[in-house]
């Protein structure tokens, strides 16, 4: 969603030396890849493991990335080969059904997601979808429109500007204050 | 902008206006501010599909632990560099040396009386005749270097092709049949 040019900058520090720049790639990407190997994966625990090694390779392969794809793409096909190795070394093989990532490629989903989630996981991820929604309910229209239109639509904020007939500034500053209305909400409940 | 807060929430839209000055804001910050440079990006990912893991938050610490012992990475930047050019200095390289290779030992006086050994079992000279005899002009006509190359290769050609075209008859046990061609003298009467 149009994350390129800070993940150039990024990707040119970890390349440079600044081993931080990669820490802020993970916490970007980390939801995303556990997700992703989490469709190959069943067991939650595993699938962090595998999604660690996910970023561990691509730390290690980062001087090879040339910028010729974005980097989730690149990413998104190492979480997958690390996917699959994993479920190989385990003797088990991956369904192909009918889903594609990015790149066009087949999704293969392991088994289906309900089933190898804890009771506890389910409940969080239950109790954070409600509340994101109910306090998506409560924000002002023009907040909640903003970060529809971002978020959702995948719109630049200039198209925003264009579609809600403000300035850009103004539609930094609603978006952020809507991520801000929100995240006040989710950080509590995943430090519970 | 108003705030460090502020400033991730361009930076992960790709929206900043000076994005590099705001990374090094970003990665001078404490863990609160990566905390929720995470969290916002959890909130599009929840947004976008509610089946989200919000398990993954730990991962970046789990990453950062295990690569605390790994070298920089110290390459120059690939995105900015420049085109890699000795790979094809050096195939073209090769094909100069190749030619010139070719044209040494098309002319090479001393290459007659190196001729290995196999040529010996160069099969009878009608059966390795090429199928067309090609004329080169009068002999004291010294062709040039290109000329005597293309001169080569068609005679090696047809020394290809008649010997495919007549392998069973003159089938060697035990002998490839490239044995017999790398024996061909360049220097021999035709």
């Amino acid at each position: 969603m149009g994350e390129t040019r800070t993940d150039e900058a990024l990707i040119a520090r970890v390349q440079r030396g600044e081993k931080a720049a990669f820490d802020v790639l993970v916490l970007r990407y980390q939801h995303r890849i556990v997700k992703l190997v989490g469709r190959y994966v069943r067991n939650p625990s595993d699938a962090l493991d595998v999604a660690q090694d996910v970023f561990i390779k691509a730390y290690r392969a980062l001087g090879n990335f040339r910028g010729e794809s974005a980097f989730y793409t690149w990413l998104y096909r190492i979480a997958i080969n690390t996917a699959k190795n994993h479920l190989a070394a385990r003797g088990r093989r991956p369904k192909e059904v009918d889903l594609t990532g990015p790149d066009g490629e087949p999704l293969a989903i392991d088994d289906l997601q309900a089933d190898d989630e804890t009771p506890e996981k389910v409940m969080l991820v239950a109790e954070i979808k409600a509340t994101i929604l109910r306090t998506m309910a409560a924000l002002p229209e023009d907040l909640r429109t903003a970060i529809t239109l971002r978020e959702i639509d995948g719109m630049s904020y200039e198209d925003i500007a264009t579609a809600m007939d403000c300035p850009i500034g103004t539609v930094r500053s609603r978006i952020f204050r809507a991520r801000e209305a929100l995240d006040a909400q989710l950080k509590p409940l995943l430090e519970q | 902008m108003d705030s460090i807060d502020e400033e991730l929430s361009a930076l992960m839209d790709d929206e900043h206006p000076a994005t590099d000055a705001a990374l090094s804001r970003l990665l001078a910050g404490n863990v609160e501010v990566h905390e929720r440079w995470s969290r916002y990006h959890l909130l599009g990912e929840i947004l976008r599909d509610a089946n989200s893991a919000p398990e993954a938050q730990s991962l970046a610490s789990r990453v950062h632990e295990q690569l605390n012992g790994e070298p920089f990475h110290l390459v120059p930047s690939p995105l900015n560099r420049k085109p890699n050019l000795w790979a094809p200095a050096l195939a073209a390289s090769l094909a100069a040396l190749g030619v010139w290779g070719v044209i040494t030992v098309a002319h090479g006086p001393e290459r007659t009386a190196a001729t290995p050994a196999v040529a010996v079992n160069v099969p009878p000279a009608p059966l390795l005749q090429p199928a067309t005899r090609l004329e080169t002009g009068p002999d004291n006509e010294a062709p040039t270097a290109g000329e005597a190359a293309a001169e080569l290769r068609r005679r090696l050609n047809s020394y290809i092709v008649n010997f495919n075209e007549q392998r069973d008859s003159l089938a060697v046990p035990n002998v490839h049949p490239y044995v017999r061609i790398v024996g061909f003298d360049p220097g021999a009467p035709r």
